[in-house]
This record gives C-alpha cells, sequence and structure tokens, in this order.
C-alpha cells in the first residue's frame, strides 16, 4: 500500500516535472514578446505550488501569503543592487548594506530564508487561530507588510520603490525552482506530517480525536511554504528589475489565488495546471484588450476586460467544478514494476 | 459595515468579501446620480446594494451553499473581484468627486463645541441601525426564522422555515447596510473609485473578528475598539513612525486575538468542540 502511494507520487513528480520543462524550454523559441510572459507565468507557478503547499494541505485559507513574496523580494533586491545604484536610490541605507552586493543566486537564496523566518515568527500567534479568523489575520500580515514597505523609506525606498535590479536573461532558475517546489510538495505530501495536516483538513475534530495535535504541522507547512513564496517574489523581480510596494500586493495575491482555485485547490496538479491555465488565458485576454489578428479579422476588447475575463473564468469554475478543473485529483500514470 | 458582515456570516457562515464592493457600487450609485435631488440619491445608493445583494446571492451563492466555509469564502472573493473589475471597464480606474449632500458638512454649535452635522448622522443611524435590526430580529417572524437559521440551518429547514427566502432576506438586509455605509462614506471623503471596497472592507472585516464573528453586538464593540486603538496609537506613537500607524493597529489586533482567538463576544454556536 505504502509503496503504490509512493509509486503515484513519483509519477505524478514525472508527469509535472515534464510539463513544466515543455513550457521552461519552449522560451528559447518563444520571440521577445512571449519570453517574457513565459518567464513570469513560472514564477507565478512557483508562487501558486507555494501557496498550494500550505492551502491545499491545511485547508485554512490564506489571503497573506504575497507577504512573503514581498518580503523575499525586499530582501533580495536590496542585497543584488549595485552600490552605484544604492547611493542613487537610498543615501540612508546602513552601511553595511549599502556596501554589500551580492551575487543575484545567493540573494535570492537569502531572500527566501529571510521569508521562512519571518513565517516562523508570525505562525508563532498566528497558528492559535482557526479557519476563518486565521483567513482573516493573514489579510492583516498582508497589510503590515505593506504598510511597512511603503513607510521604511531608508530601507525600501518607500512608494517610489527600488531600480536597478539585476535581470535574469534566461529561465534555467526558474525551472529549477519550479521543479524543487514541486518535489518539496510532494514530499511535504507524503511525509507524516503531510498526512497529518491532510486528515485534520478533512476532519479537524476526528484527527484531535486520534491524538494528532496538528499545530507543529502546520507550522512546517507554513514555512516551508513561505521559504518558496520567498523564493519566487525574488526571481519574479529580477524579470521585472524594479520593485514598489504595489507589486506584490492585492492584484498579486488574487493572481495566485485565481491559479490554484481553477485548478484545484487540493491537489499539487492542480497548482500546476491551473497557473498555466490562467497564465495562458491571461495573456490572450490582454492581447485582445489590445488588439489582435485572428485570420484577417480584427479583434479588440476594451480595455479592463482581463480583470473581468479571469474573475468570470474563477466564478464558474467554482460553480461548475467547485473542486477546480483537475477535480483535486493528481495526474498519475502507471509504473510497472517488475 | 461590521454589522451587515456579522448578520450574513451568523446564518450562512459565509464571510462576504463582496460585501466591501457592494459599498463601491452604492457610492458610485450616488456619483452618477449627485446631481438628482438628495433624497432621489439617498434612496438610490439604499435600493442599488440590495439589488446587487440579492442578485449575487441568487447567481453566485446559492449553487454553492452547501459548500464548505472556505469553498463560499472564495466564492465571495471571486464575485468581488468581478464586481471591481466591472466598474473598471464600465467606468474607469481614475476617482471621481462628489459632494454629496453639504448640507451635512456644516458644524453646529453646542456649548462652544463644533460638531459637523456628518458626525452625528453617522452615531446617529449606527444607532438607529442597531436598535431596527435588534426589533427585527427578536420581534418579526423572518427576524425569528433567520435566528433559528444562525442557530441550525438544518433543523430550522425541518420545522418549516424557507431556507431562500430567510437566506435572500439576510443578504437584502446587508445590502441596506452597506448602502447605509456607501452614503456616509461618500459623504465623508467626498470621492468614489473602484478599489474602495477592499480598504473598507479590511477594516470591517477586522472589527468584526476582534468583536468575534457572528455576534452583532461584537461587530459594534469591535469597531469601537479598532477606531480607539488606531486613535490611541496615533496620539501616542513618535512622530517619525506616525506612517506605521496601521501596522502597529494591526499588530494589536494580532495580539487580541492571540488571547481570545473566538473574539471579544463569541456566539456559541461558532465554537467548534473538540
Amino acid at each position: 500500500m505504502k509503496n503504490s502511494s509512493r509509486l503515484a507520487a513519483i509519477s505524478t513528480f514525472i508527469a509535472l516535472t515534464a510539463l513544466v520543462s515543455v513550457i521552461a524550454f519552449s522560451w528559447n523559441w518563444a520571440g521577445p514578446t512571449l519570453q517574457p510572459v513565459i518567464a513570469q507565468g513560472l514564477a507565478y507557478l512557483i508562487a501558486t505550488i507555494a501557496l498550494y503547499l500550505f492551502v491545499g494541505n491545511s485547508g485554512i485559507f490564506s489571503f497573506g501569503h504575497i507577504a512573503f513574496m514581498s518580503i523575499g523580494a525586499y530582501v533580495a533586491a536590496i542585497l543584488m543592487i549595485s552600490e552605484a545604484n544604492k547611493k542613487l536610490n537610498q543615501p540612508d541605507l546602513a552601511h553595511f548594506l549599502a556596501t554589500t552586493q551580492m551575487n543575484p543566486l545567493l540573494a535570492t537564496l537569502i531572500g527566501g530564508l529571510i521569508a521562512a523566518f519571518i513565517a516562523l515568527i508570525v505562525s508563532l500567534p498566528l497558528i492559535k487561530l482557526s479557519g476563518l479568523t486565521a483567513s482573516l489575520t493573514s489579510l492583516a500580515v498582508l497589510e503590515i507588510v505593506h504598510v511597512v514597505a511603503a513607510n521604511w523609506i531608508n530601507l525600501t525606498n518607500g512608494a517610489l520603490g527600488l531600480t536597478g535590479i539585476p535581470l535574469l536573461n534566461n529561465v534555467t532558475e526558474l525551472w529549477l525552482v519550479a521543479i524543487l517546489a514541486i518535489a518539496a510538495s510532494l514530499g511535504f505530501q507524503q511525509s507524516r506530517w503531510g498526512r497529518r495536516l491532510r486528515a485534520s483538513r478533512e476532519d479537524e475534530v476526528a484527527a484531535h480525536s486520534l491524538g494528532m495535535t496538528v499545530n507543529k504541522d502546520r507550522r512546517i507547512a507554513f514555512v516551508i511554504s513561505a521559504f518558496f513564496m520567498g523564493i519566487a517574489g525574488a526571481l519574479y523581480i529580477q524579470l521585472l528589475g524594479a520593485l514598489v510596494p504595489e507589486t506584490l500586493y492585492i492584484s498579486a495575491t488574487t493572481m495566485i489565488l485565481i491559479m490554484l482555485i481553477v485548478g484545484g485547490m487540493t491537489s499539487l496538479s492542480g497548482a500546476v495546471v491551473g497557473s498555466i491555465a490562467i497564465s495562458t488565458i491571461s495573456e490572450i485576454l490582454v492581447k485582445i484588450q489590445d488588439g489582435v489578428q485572428v485570420g484577417g479579422i480584427d479583434i479588440k476588447g476594451p480595455i479592463g476586460i482581463q480583470p473581468v475575463g479571469l474573475a468570470l473564468v474563477m466564478l464558474l469554475t467554482l460553480i461548475i467544478f467547485p473542486k477546480g478543473i483537475t477535480r483535486s485529483r493528481e495526474i498519475t500514470f502507471r509504473i510497472r514494476m517488475r | 459595515m461590521g454589522l451587515s458582515i456579522a448578520l450574513v456570516f451568523g446564518i450562512m457562515r459565509l464571510v462576504n468579501f463582496a460585501q466591501g464592493d457592494l459599498v463601491m457600487v452604492g457610492a458610485y450609485g450616488s456619483a452618477l446620480f449627485s446631481h438628482a435631488p438628495w433624497v432621489f440619491t439617498l434612496i438610490i445608493v439604499l435600493v442599488v446594494p440590495i439589488l446587487f445583494a440579492l442578485i449575487i446571492e441568487r447567481i453566485a451563492f446559492r449553487p454553492v451553499r452547501m459548500a464548505s466555509d472556505s469553498t463560499l469564502l472564495v466564492t465571495s472573493f471571486a464575485v468581488s473581484y468581478l464586481l471591481e473589475s466591472l466598474v473598471l471597464l464600465f467606468l474607469s480606474a481614475t476617482p471621481r468627486g462628489v459632494n454629496l449632500a453639504p448640507a451635512l458638512g456644516h458644524p453646529f454649535n453646542i456649548a462652544g463645541l463644533l460638531i459637523p452635522w456628518l458626525d452625528v448622522a453617522t452615531v446617529g443611524s449606527t444607532a438607529v441601525l442597531l436598535v431596527g435590526l435588534s426589533w427585527f430580529l427578536s420581534k418579526t417572524r423572518t427576524g425569528v426564522y433567520m435566528r433559528a437559521a444562525a442557530e441550525d440551518f438544518t433543523t430550522a429547514r425541518l420545522m418549516g422555515v424557507r431556507a431562500n427566502r430567510v437566506i435572500a432576506a439576510a443578504f437584502a438586509i446587508s445590502g441596506l447596510l452597506t448602502g447605509v455605509t456607501a452614503y456616509l462614506t461618500v459623504a465623508q471623503t467626498g470621492q468614489v473609485y473602484p478599489a474602495m471596497g477592499v480598504n473598507l472592507l479590511l477594516v470591517a472585516f477586522v472589527a468584526t473578528t476582534i468583536g468575534g464573528l457572528g455576534s452583532l453586538s461584537g461587530a459594534v464593540l469591535g469597531g469601537y475598539i479598532l477606531g480607539a486603538i488606531t486613535i490611541f496609537i496615533r496620539a501616542y506613537l513618535p512622530a517619525q513612525l506616525a506612517s506605521f500607524t496601521q501596522a502597529f493597529t494591526y499588530l494589536i489586533v494580532i495580539f487580541i486575538l492571540l488571547y481570545r482567538p473566538q473574539g471579544l463576544l463569541t456566539s456559541k454556536l461558532n465554537r467548534t468542540r473538540v
């Protein structure tokens, strides 16, 4: 029994990795207009997987996860922007920060670690809350991070934001991190902690009666999830080159929530498929908004059609497939053992 | 605002994200008809959110009513996003200035204190609504049905409470409360913009959460506590930290929740027994 579930997990890993790899490699053949779309799509993919790791396993909806993406992004940006640029934008930065300029890869990793560390601190009080109260409080966390980012002028340059962030010129890192996130997520799902957490998601009272205390498991999921969120944020801003407090706030939150919901909240395949589907739909809508020619016919939608389209997709999905387009199943295939 | 969230939550265990956007819709209603006589504008602001609340309930929430708490939460989130994007699509993102009820802006004088009529109107309408709602819930048939449904929805249905009608009524009332919120907010700030709902909603959510989800008096108490904390922090925080007021407010809120995870006034049905 245990063996077969492990095999199923391995097959899911292979299927999802293949899917992500196809998308990552298509970057090489894509034109200059499509390349950033693919790269940003991959960054969102990582963030959605990270969100799934917590929400999908614990069943607690978090509206605040983008806060950790923002933290990762700010930490990485401050560490990797060149000294000259910092003098220009942040004259009051503490000396040791102003003079360091790290390798982007290292800065990204530190961004993830600090996001995870802050998640650990935040989790101390938040873990005591249950269900809906926790969901609403996570919004308060997002708000706190946003207020700090907008007002700690010395560190973040406030609403003017940071510029001169070194750009990524390929998707290798995004691809590797996406695969790592898939592996971590599946590994967690298979682990003792993940299974306990899923049990508590289905029926918290029953899980308690079997002697499971899930607070620790929740915390583990929360911290791992925040780590990948931070990394996703750090990579994401290396695609944009600039960072303001609004970059990672309500609209980004909406985006990853739509991705997870449309895909299917309680399966990893849902997170992956959902984020790919939504990135595609969103890009098509943006194209229509800008005006495209299909078969000689001009199609031009009104401005603002993209969010309306996404909202409709999300609402219809919830009504027609309440468990998402993957029905919250994992993509598996049978591996023959001789 | 907090009141209407508490009401819908109590009955459906639904935290309605779209509530904030109903305020926004109502506010736009006032903006589009701001040149009409004030009674007409007031009626528009009150009626439009009620209509929207009923439409939303019928189209979006009825199909998913039996689903889990978080599905409902997410559905309301989707509705909220849809409303906001529709306003972006048909109107625009730029804030519009509205001068609603200029008469309310004038202060009047009590023993040397200048008090704007608007503040009186705000406090007065909150009191009227609270009393009216308590009367409605305890004295009228629909109100009693509503409380029964909040207590135990399945049993209430078995006893002959019409589920659709009660929930629709709850949504209509929440629409009315939202309309009042919209009118007062626009009169106070003189501006409407698509994201205004979200900002208000956050405050209302936090207020209802500290007050205790699903408890009406808790919602009012939560609102006042939140206001008090904000003013207190603003007064005692050193000037260079003033811009962080909101962050500190939410921090304190989190600590309150740490000691009272269920909120200050808890409704009984809300506790999970383990």
